[in-house]
């Protein structure tokens, strides 16, 4: 038995942009025990609900992350939409989740991109990042913004996109798959990325449901939970929905079933563009949430599941609202995760799960 | 629509409730605190799959409630969550951080009522409603002094896994 070491790992890394630190008992260079901590931007942003009134408070939510910034403003919408009992235009439920799978196209291109660099591949992390402009193209020329959109709100959307232009980014979709199955190949097949990413960070199907993970990160180890699958909003029109699983439970895992989510996020927008619905894109909402009304509500972010609660007063300020993001489900099996891994290893193992500190600590 | 299941309980039957939904094989989802005048309003959610239940309990200020992370090991980063912003403490945390899981430069900020909160204004340490250029508060959290906020462990029930 060799001699145990504590060494502090972040909260500032060079594979990790965003604070978040573990104190890692190392033993020959194994870690034995990893205790996490976050905490170091607590923004507070669920406390400003008693400034903003529910309707401009959308805009906060897009701002909790630059990644999830669009499903931000949709779980609060959906949030409130349940609490005021507001039925949404099924045009807008279909824009709703048009803007939501690119997002997902977006956010794990981006993770994709970091992995490659955090194994050393430059390449591929320039062709990910490369390919994603094209999705950051279609919010601008949608919506006017790369990263906040602001194209939703209670009640709808705020932005309609004309027939021929959803038509337009299906093209420019197909246009990228073709590229994007050349990089799919680098990852999935090429030799020198999986023996970079097998058998690094394991978590058995036991353990990621004893651990309550959520995401890409339960589906890696076989669970097959998505909340995209209970048929919510406009994913309530999609002929069928099965989430990515992978049964492998280590890194090389998590990056199948985000590259295949890819494709799935390609194959969900172009079936809602096919069907789309021509009609209003906005439902007026007006009054106040009632007096001790309370609803809670799910979407299934890049990352995984997001809760929210949102609590009326009676006025137009919400009592209190909440979001539990997918990557606070997830501290407790990344610490697990950590456990036997090599030292070398620990940054591209926490990178497979694809923390967000930005979110979590809102 | 999401299920909107919500259970009203008293805090003493919560951990036979948080065991019931253990047993069964129900995901945990989240803790949250909300501030009442006559306390803190706490809500927990459980998960399988599409249904969705939410206990809802009240505690007083200052009250101190069982763990769960026992059952659920990432409660823990919930329980410490409610401890720092509302002042409600949990006993036998998986991991406990003391209060200093979030770097906050007034205690229990989301919920002024508090003890914490008290007496950290009857020590005269500050003006609160200037919170946001008080970083250097002394009575804030040291977060630098990693000594002294290394969390503990609980016998590690992760490591069991």
């Amino acid at each position: 038995m060799g001699k145990r070491t504590v060494i502090p790992f972040g909260p500032q890394h060079p594979v990790l942009p965003e604070p978040v630190h573990f104190d890692l008992v190392i033993e020959d260079e194994k870690v034995v025990e990893a205790i996490p901590q976050v905490g170091f931007i607590h923004r507070g942003l669920e406390k400003l609900v008693e400034k903003r009134d529910y309707q401009s408070f959308v805009y906060i939510t897009e701002r909790i992350c630059g990644i999830c910034s669009f499903g931000h403003s949709l779980g609060y919408s959906q949030t409130i939409e349940a609490l005021m009992e507001v039925e949404v235009p099924p045009r807008a439920e279909y824009l709703r989740v048009i803007w939501h799978e690119l997002s997902r196209v977006h956010s794990h291109l981006l993770w994709m991109g970091l992995l490659a660099d955090a194994f050393g591949f430059e390449n591929l992390f320039m062709q990910c990042w490369r390919l994603r402009e094209r999705v950051l193209d279609i919010f601008e020329q949608t919506t006017g913004g790369r990263v906040i959109l602001s194209a939703c709100n209670v009640g709808g959307v705020n932005q309609d996109i004309a027939n021929e232009d959803l038509r337009g980014i299906v093209q420019v979709l197909d246009g990228m798959r073709g590229e994007y199955d050349q990089l799919l190949k680098t990852f999935l097949r090429d030799r020198s990325v999986a023996n970079r990413l097998s058998g690094v960070g394991y978590l058995s199907e036991q353990q990621a449901k004893e651990l309550c993970v959520v995401g890409p990160f339960a589906r890696a180890s076989g669970l097959a939970e998505d909340v995209r699958n209970f048929g919510y909003g406009g994913y309530g029109a999609l002929a069928a929905f099965e989430p990515v699983v992978s049964t492998s439970g280590d890194g090389y895992g998590r990056c199948e079933v985000r590259a295949l989510e890819v494709l799935q996020a390609f194959d969900i927008v172009k079936e809602l563009v096919d069907k789309i619905p021509d009609g209003p894109i906005d439902a007026k909402v007006k009054g106040a949430p009632e007096a001790a009304s309370a609803a809670v509500s799910r979407l299934e972010q890049p990352r995984g599941e997001c809760f929210y609660y949102s609590k009326g007063n009676g006025t137009k300020f919400l009592e209190r609202f909440r979001i539990r993001t997918p990557t606070s489900q997830n501290i407790a099996g990344m610490t697990i995760t950590l456990q036997g891994c090599d030292l070398a290893d620990v940054p591209l193992n926490i990178l497979t799960i694809d923390p967000c500190i930005s979110c979590t600590e809102r | 629509m999401n299920p909107q299941v919500f259970k009203d309980i008293e805090p003493a039957q919560m951990r036979a409730e948080v065991e019931s939904y253990h047993s069964r094989g129900w995901r945990f989802v989240q803790i949250c605190g909300s501030t009442l005048p006559e306390g803190v309003e706490l809500l927990y959610s459980f998960s399988d799959g599409e249904p969705l239940e939410n206990l809802r309990m009240v505690v007083d200020n200052g009250s101190e409630l069982p763990s769960i992370s026992d059952l659920y090991l990432n409660a823990f980063f919930f329980e410490n969550e409610t401890h720092d912003l509302f002042g409600v403490s949990f006993k036998g945390i998986a991991i406990d951080f003391g209060g200093e899981f979030y770097t906050v430069s007034v205690p229990t900020p989301m919920n002024p009522a508090s003890a914490q909160a008290a007496d950290f204004l009857a020590a005269g340490a500050g003006d609160t409603s200037d919170v946001a250029g008080s970083g250097d508060n002394e009575a804030a959290p040291d977060a630098a002094g990693a000594a002294d906020t290394t969390p503990t462990t609980n016998d590690n029930p992760g490591g069991e896994l």
